[in-house]
């Protein structure tokens, strides 16, 4: 998903917003919100929560424009605000000593969930094989492997992002590839062929 | 004792390296590396194609975005509960403020500098706080009456330059020049601006430029106390440290005139000591007066 704004507009509306322009404000939230929305979806799988971390982050980051250092990329300060809302609230809802539902990355302190979804989310996604498939990688593939396909961002930016090295995030994406497409198989294979055109393949792995 | 290693995993290993790579090189946009490693897919491979198809359709699925609400006014209005909008303003007035604040603490600073510079001026002693404000205002209006003065001189002519420039000085050429009172520099006459002609320069402020003085019926066009920045068509310079007055063009872009004369009075160095004034000129041909384009930063004001 790429940025559908220019960088001057970007700055003109992020200053104009931050001096208290409501209408500036509003172009931003509706210039960023689809982005943001899939990323933390697809990060948690539960859509009211990522409605909740969405909202969230577009208020902290509107209340907190002047702080915005703009030799860098809005984008990637909004991600960045929205995945930290995302792991506070994860913490709240499911705490860390819930070692079903949570994991933390060794060595980087990280908490991040593993299997977060109740049983009314596992319905809201049940017809989203991608989603059910993303679900059961690891949090790091499935950040990696998100914001590489579905937001086109550069190995180097995910790194940055993610405070990983580039060796470490490629391995991360390549491992959830292979392991994206034994689920999706294994997920066509259960359904019998009731699957579309796209999952019908036969699993290779 | 190891036991040899399957080739087929080997293999396979090679194969799915050889996939992700391709993925990674068209997901970068790098066609030619992702068309040399599809080859080497298919030469180890014969169903590389195939699979490689695969990997695209799940990438392909990452990509379609999620129905999504519109979060707008819900965001505006959880942002308006937080810090409002009206109350942004109140930051335009803090910052405001904070900008009279400075303005206050350098006025506060340039009249220690004042008052430390006369007190410097060895005639002047130990004085009561009074003398010291009259000795501020004698020295501004001395200032003033001297740039009256000289300018009075040039413009009958009679300052006797203390410096003849007989030709253009070359772009960014750094002149110094005498004390205004002591003496006036002319340029060699070209005759460039017509007597009989006001030319005041335009919005000074875009320069960083101090008041412009104007002569009227005078070749010597307008005068700059205190020139913080060079003309915007000299060298970015600064002048802060040795103010002076100079002439400069006051038309912005490609045109410039050339002034008949030049003048400049000494500055002061924070430390009270007097500097040799200095000012630059641009040498670029005349232009007639009454052209038309002479730019809209600039007005012109013909008698």
């Amino acid at each position: 998903m790429a940025s559908w704004m220019t960088r001057a507009k970007e700055q003109r509306l992020i200053r104009e917003a931050a001096l208290g322009d409501r209408e500036a404000a509003g172009d931003l939230v509706r210039t960023y919100q689809h982005g943001v929305f899939a990323y933390i979806l697809r990060l948690c799988g539960h859509r009211e929560l990522a409605e909740d971390v969405v909202q969230e982050a577009f208020v902290r980051v509107l209340t907190n424009l002047d702080r915005f250092d703009p030799r860098y990329r809005f984008s990637t300060w909004l991600f960045t605000i929205a995945r930290r809302v995302l792991l506070n609230q994860q913490d709240k809802r499911w705490p860390a000593s819930d070692s079903d539902r949570c994991t933390t990355t060794p060595g980087r302190g990280r908490v991040g969930l593993t299997r977060p979804l109740a049983d009314e989310d596992s319905r809201d996604s049940s017809r989203d094989a991608i989603q059910r498939a993303l679900m059961e990688l690891s949090v790091e593939q499935r950040e990696v492997v998100v914001l590489f396909h579905q937001h086109d961002w550069p190995i180097w930016l995910i790194a940055e992002q993610l405070d990983l090295p580039e060796g470490t995030v490629k391995s991360h994406l390549h491992r959830a590839r292979i392991r994206l497409r034994a689920l999706l198989a294994a997920q066509a294979e259960e359904l019998g062929g009731a699957w579309d055109d796209v999952h019908r393949e036969e699993a290779w792995l | 004792m190891t036991s040899p290693v399957p080739a087929q995993p080997g293999r396979e290993d090679e194969v799915l390296r050889l996939l992700n790579e391709c993925m990674d090189a068209e997901g970068s946009g790098d066609v030619r590396r992702a068309r040399s490693l599809f080859r080497q897919g298919c030469a180890m491979d014969a169903g590389f194609a195939g699979r490689l198809e695969l990997f695209r359709r799940d990438a392909g699925g990452l990509a379609l975005p999620p129905a999504s609400p519109d979060f707008t006014g819900r965001v505006l209005a959880a942002a308006e509960e937080r810090r409002p909008f009206s109350a942004f303003p109140s930051r335009r007035r803090v910052t405001r403020g904070r900008a009279i604040a400075g303005a206050a603490c350098l006025a506060l600073i340039a009249g220690y500098f004042a008052v430390s510079q006369v007190l410097s001026d060895p005639s002047s002693g130990a004085q009561p706080i009074g003398s010291l404000v009259a000795a501020s205002r004698a020295d501004v209006s001395e200032s003033f009456s001297t740039i009256s003065g000289a300018m009075e001189d040039l413009r009958r002519g009679l300052a006797a330059p203390v410096r003849e420039i007989t030709s253009p000085p070359v772009a960014g050429q750094h002149v110094r020049f005498a004390l205004l009172g002591d003496g006036g520099v002319r340029t060699a006459s070209t005759g460039v601006a017509p007597t009989r002609r006001r030319l005041s320069l335009g919005d000074t402020s875009r320069y960083g430029l101090g008041p412009a003085l104007t002569l009227p019926d005078s070749p010597l066009a307008a005068a700059i106390t205190r020139a913080g920045h060079a003309h915007a068509g000299l060298p970015a310079r600064r002048f802060a440290e040795e103010p002076a007055i100079a002439l400069f063009s006051g038309v912005a872009g490609e045109r410039s005139i050339m002034f008949s004369a030049l003048a400049a009075r000494p500055g002061r160095t924070l430390l009270g000591a007097k500097s040799v004034p200095s000012a630059s000129v641009r040498p670029l041909p005349p232009i007639d007066l009454d052209h038309p384009d002479l730019g809209e930063d600039n007005r012109l004001f013909q008698r």
